[in-house]
């Protein structure tokens, strides 16, 4: 996105015509941190740098806003988001031994993503599937019942895959 | 699309489509939900099937996606015209059935129709089926007959007739009153009645008004306002409309959740097609009526519900509530501080019926207090889960038991949870209890936006209010202190309680807190987070009291409790607990047999949930003791004890209930006996508190008592009171205070600056320093644990009491003794003083002055002090061979040189 080009007349809509240069100002910043954090999958710090000057709000002050919202990461994320529930079925079926084995596998520690952004390795506390524990999601899609024999390679392979 | 120029306008493409037939009821039409869950369910991939079939096929008929129709739990579901067959969990490969079956034969595909049981006849149409017999739609009018992303669709089924209605025939004034009138109270929280706010914002100064739709809907498992936004957005839009036209504003917002991306796509079409029919925006219909709409998407936070955090959230700061006055409605209040209307979307959505129809109609549904119909979210343990509308008034049996068809498996009712994490649990008996704003409220819970979640014997209360308070916990903003530190220790006592720890005085622990939670807190978020655990409390609270005594959850959820047993009757070895047990607690038995071994097992559960046979069973924990009478202290119970939970006293053994196990091990080994069990709670606090004391004892420290006669010998070489106390106070502090107990450790700190200020005269030294002194004496005597602390409170008493005249005199700058520095001054006494220069010479501080005279054989003429750079050390004093140094209270001078 091209943050130099942005029109706040035109982001913050009708209702702009009562609002002072500053306002409005203000007013877009959420919606463009959405924005931004849609094309690029976290907010980057350069791009803040530039949404600094072009809003005339101090980086603090964005960074301050934006970590107060839950949807908003810092840190890029991997093209394919693993994430191993530690809810409670699943971690007495062992799916501590699962984040183990895949921290291993893949070299990285729970919340890391590897260094060619590829992958993202995360925890939830429960997905729901608790029937199939221990459960892991691989963008989206559950795979369960991992401990049973062979299970586990299986799924790194189907992360290799995907 | 044609613009709409003026009201005539509008009528006559209402006709048009009238004669046109769109959307009449004897055409050929399927209505396909494809609300979020009916899409989860594939509903998406059925409609193109339907499509292409029905193309190929050649019959005459439409097809209509819209929004959800209810029974979620069921979907995808469709209504089929003109019969109004309804069917349930449609698969995609079903639409050639339908089609032959249904459009061309006109007859129902059976397995597709509703059916309570295999046993009972299959409801035909919609009104047979049970979950939708006592539903009356006001605010969810449309949902599930038209196309959400059609507004003509809308305009069909007699959409934006209530504005054209205003526009042509009310005035702004009517329109509120109308509303006032029907008493319309707000869907979205407290239940505040809409008339009376849009009236605050019509009659707050401001020249521009906002009319604000809170779309925010963060409570989990509430799915009211999704529903609307994504089915029918034009009625949210018209309400909206109504609302601005009544309170003469010309900009609406939208506030959407930023998880409903679905809801966006609607309002965002809904809006663009108002626009370009000429609905919204500039002289809406001719009539010079502006008002344009626009929305806004949150960014997960749950706060952000809370009207004024809203504001914040739309100003594009961090989301915090503000405080009130101003209201939203009032000037400073709003978004850039113009006058702002909220309401929730659901009370939008009700206001073009209301004006449509009229007051009078509206107050024909509900109760007396809070007319018309609610939306309610019922998931939990029904078997029926879905979005359901129902009057005001009806009973939670009825929406349980008619609508929600019962408890899933038959299994026993427990509690309802209404109003999400704000609300409170219900227990059975308020089951007939007809429901609206006002009994809900008498009985400690909250309509709220109207999340209903079920619970029976398996769910744990106090799991569940642990739940939810957490979620409260994780979404406090953070502003207050008892919100945020408030909810976090509530949170860590209850997980202190549902893992086997809990303490006698919990419970009353936690009412404290959350009272003070509830009175302190800024906004509604803090003021209801501990609503779950108080009426939890209120209504289940021997359940509580079980876990924290007898350490046992009936419903078998938390973890910890309870004692886990392998019934060998039953057991046929199948072997699958002991694969599934993390922790190696199951065990085979020399007979062969299988046995937990206590000890290890952590009681999480898992062997109880994988073993087929329920061979495994959950207990209340017994409770060990041994009967003094019989134990002859052999000590083979502690060698065994693998916990070491057997303590030795002086008057004999004791199991510390706490640490022990129960794993039966001492009860085997003592041979005579002595180990019995009992199955309640009761021995439980006696043990432990025993065991309490005699943990005490070992760790007491007593503090070494240092005597205090050094310090004596140094405070006698002063003379003066004050001196003295500040000497002794200094030397306490600096040797023997340890330091342990408040009034001594800071009562003595104190002292000292209070003595400083009185020996220097400083600013601000006065007759309270003295009662101060006093105060900390009488503290330090009454309160410090060892003698120390107490003789030296002593001291500072005595000294106080007996000479109080002497601490006055410092007062007002007299040192008796001449010992206080800033009190006295030194003067050279010119008729003794012999000029020999000695205390010239002396002076480190070059303090003295003189003048040189060649007539005089010492060559000085006249000594002086200078009272600025004299530190009064005192040392001319002893070289002055004459004695002419005099000490002189500065005010006794003072007075001197008056006279
Ligand atoms: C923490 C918190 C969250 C809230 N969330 C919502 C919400 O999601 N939707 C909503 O309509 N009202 C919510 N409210 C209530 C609003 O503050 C406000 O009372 C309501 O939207 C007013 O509309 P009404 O008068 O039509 O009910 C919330 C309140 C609090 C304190
Ligand atoms: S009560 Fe809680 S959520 Fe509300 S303002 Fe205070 S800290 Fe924030
Ligand atoms: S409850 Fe858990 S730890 Fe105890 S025996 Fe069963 S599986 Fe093992
Ligand atoms: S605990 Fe893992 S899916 Fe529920
Ligand atoms: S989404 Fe289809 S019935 Fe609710």
């Amino acid at each position: 996105m091209e943050i130099e080009a942005v029109n706040e007349n035109f982001q913050i809509g009708s209702i702009g015509s009562l609002l002072s240069g500053k306002q409005k100002k203000r007013g877009i910043l959420i919606h463009l941190l959405q924005q931004i954090q849609e094309e690029y999958g976290y907010i980057p710090e350069e791009i803040v740098k530039k949404l600094s000057s072009k809003l005339s709000l101090s980086m603090s002050e964005i960074f301050s806003v934006a970590s107060f919202y839950k949807m908003f990461r810092f840190t890029p994320r991997g093209k394919k988001l693993v994430k191993v529930c530690l809810g409670t079925a699943c971690y007495v079926r062992g799916s501590k031994k699962v984040l183990n084995t895949l921290e291993n596998e893949f070299q990285l520690k729970n919340g890391e993503t590897s260094s060619d952004l590829s992958i993202t390795l995360e925890t939830v506390g429960c997905v729901g599937c608790c029937g199939l524990a221990p459960v892991t999601t691989v963008n989206d899609e559950v795979v369960g019942d991992i401990t049973s024999t062979g299970k586990i390679e299986g799924l790194i392979k189907f992360i290799r895959k995907k | 699309m044609q613009k709409l120029k003026s009201l005539d306008d509008l009528k006559s493409l209402r006709e048009k489509l009238l004669k046109d037939g769109v959307l009449a009821p004897n055409k050929k039409r399927i209505r396909v939900c494809c609300g979020t869950a009916c899409r989860a369910n594939n509903s998406l991939k059925l409609v193109d099937k339907l499509k292409k079939d029905i193309k190929e096929s050649g019959v005459d008929a439409e097809i209509i996606t819209t929004g959800c129709q209810g029974l979620c739990q069921l979907g995808p579901v469709m209504t089929i015209q003109p019969q109004g067959y309804f069917y349930h969990k449609v698969k995609p490969e079903r639409s050639e059935d339908i089609i032959s079956f249904t459009l061309k034969g006109e007859r129902p595909v059976w397995d597709l129709l509703f059916r309570r049981s295999l046993g009972e006849k299959p409801a035909y149409f919609i009104k047979d089926v049970p979950f939708y017999r006592k539903q009356l739609r006001i605010a969810l009018r449309n949902n599930g007959r038209i196309d959400p992303e059609n507004i003509i669709h809308y305009i069909a089924v007699g959409g934006y007739r209530a504005i054209e209605k205003a526009l042509t025939v009310m005035t702004p004034q009517q329109v509120l009153d109308e509303v006032k009138r029907a008493n319309l109270r707000g869907r979205g929280g407290a239940g505040f009645p809409a008339g009376i706010k849009w009236e605050h914002t019509k009659n707050s100064s401001g020249t521009e008004k906002i009319v604000i739709a809170n779309g925010d809907e963060g409570d989990p498992g509430a799915f009211m306002d999704r529903s609307i936004m994504e089915g029918d957005p034009h009625s949210l839009l018209e309400g909206m409309m109504l609302c601005a036209y009544a309170i003469g504003a010309h900009y609406g917002i939208i506030y959407v959740r930023h998880e409903y991306p679905l809801a966006v796509k609607h309002l965002s079409t809904a809006i663009k097609q108002a626009e370009e029919i000429g609905l919204l925006g500039e002289n809406v219909l001719g009539t010079g009526f502006n008002f344009s709409i626009q929305i806004r998407e949150g960014a997960g936070a749950f706060v952000c519900g809370e009207a004024t955090a809203l504001v914040s959230s739309i100003e594009g700061e961090r989301g915090f509530p503000r405080p009130r006055p101003p209201r939203l409605s009032e000037k400073g209040g709003g978004p850039w501080g113009y006058p702002a209307n909220l309401n929730n979307i659901e009370t939008y959505a009700c206001v073009p019926a209301i004006i449509e129809k009229g007051a009078t109609w509206f107050l024909k549904t509900g109760t007396q207090n809070s007319p018309g119909t609610k939306v309610f979210a019922l998931t939990g343990k029904v078997k029926n889960t879905g979005l359901v509308e129902v009057p005001m008034g009806i009973t939670l049996r009825e929406i349980i038991y008619d609508i929600g068809g019962g408890i899933i498996g038959d299994k026993k009712f427990k509690a309802v949870q209404t109003g999400g994490p704000s609300g409170g649990c219900i227990p059975e008996k308020y089951l007939d209890l007809p429901i609206d704003f006002d009994s809900l409220t008498k009985i400690g819970s909250i309509m709220g936006s109207g999340g209903m979640v079920v619970l029976d014997e398996d769910n744990c209360i106090v799991d569940v209010a642990k739940f939810f308070l957490s979620f409260c916990q994780s979404e406090s903003c953070g502003k207050c202190y008892p919100c945020r530190v408030g909810t976090f220790q509530m949170l860590q006592i209850l997980e202190k309680i549902t893992s086997g720890n809990g303490e006698e005085g919990d419970i009353e622990r936690l009412e404290e807190l959350g009272n003070y939670i509830k009175s302190a807190s800024l906004c509604g978020l803090g003021k209801s987070a501990p609503n779950p655990v108080l009426t939890t409390i209120k209504y289940f609270r021997d359940e509580y009291e079980e876990h924290i005594k007898n350490k046992y959850c009936r419903a078998f959820v938390c973890q910890g409790l309870g004692q886990l047993h392998l019934n060998t009757d039953i057991c046929y070895q199948c072997k699958r607990c002991m694969d599934a047990c993390p922790f190696e607690a199951i065990k085979e038995s020399n007979e062969g047999f299988f046995y937990i071994d206590q000890v290890l097992c952590q009681r999480c559960k898992a062997c109880f949930s994988v073993c087929p046979l329920g061979a495994i069973e959950i207990k209340e924990q017994p409770v060990l003791y041994i009967d003094k009478e019989l134990c002859y202290f052999c000590r083979s119970c502690i060698n065994v004890c693998r916990v070491d939970a057997i303590k030795e006293t002086s008057t004999g053994f004791i199991i510390d209930s706490n640490i022990c196990k129960k794993c039966g091990d001492c009860f085997n080994v003592c041979p005579m006996g002595a180990i019995k069990y009992e199955k309640i709670g009761k021995f439980l606090k006696v043990a432990s508190a025993e065991i309490a004391y005699e943990g005490l004892k070992e760790k007491e420290q007593v503090p070494v008592d240092i005597p205090l006669d050094e310090i004596f010998h140094d405070v006698e070489k002063k003379i003066c009171p004050v001196q003295k106390s500040l000497t002794f106070i200094e030397e306490f502090i600096e040797g023997p205070m340890c330091g342990r107990c408040y009034p001594c450790s800071f009562g003595t700190e104190e002292a000292k600056l209070r003595l400083l200020r009185i020996t220097q005269k400083l600013e601000g030294a006065g007759e309270n320093d003295i009662d101060a002194l006093k105060t900390i004496a009488s503290n330090m005597i009454e309160a410090s644990f060892c003698k120390k602390g107490r003789d030296t409170g002593r001291f500072l008493s005595e000294i106080l009491s007996s000479s109080e005249e002497e601490f006055r005199l410092h007062l007002s700058g007299i040192c008796s003794n001449r010992e206080c520095i800033s009190s006295i001054s030194y003067l050279i006494n010119p008729d003794l003083c012999i000029r020999c220069g000695e205390c010239l010479k002396k002076c480190k501080f070059e303090a003295i002055m003189a003048k040189a005279s060649e007539s005089r054989p010492s060559e000085y003429t006249y000594f002086e002090i200078k009272q600025k750079a004299c530190a009064r050390c005192g040392e001319c004093v002893k070289y002055c061979p004459t004695g002419a140094i005099e000490i002189i209270s500065k005010v006794k001078e003072e007075i001197l040189a008056k006279t």
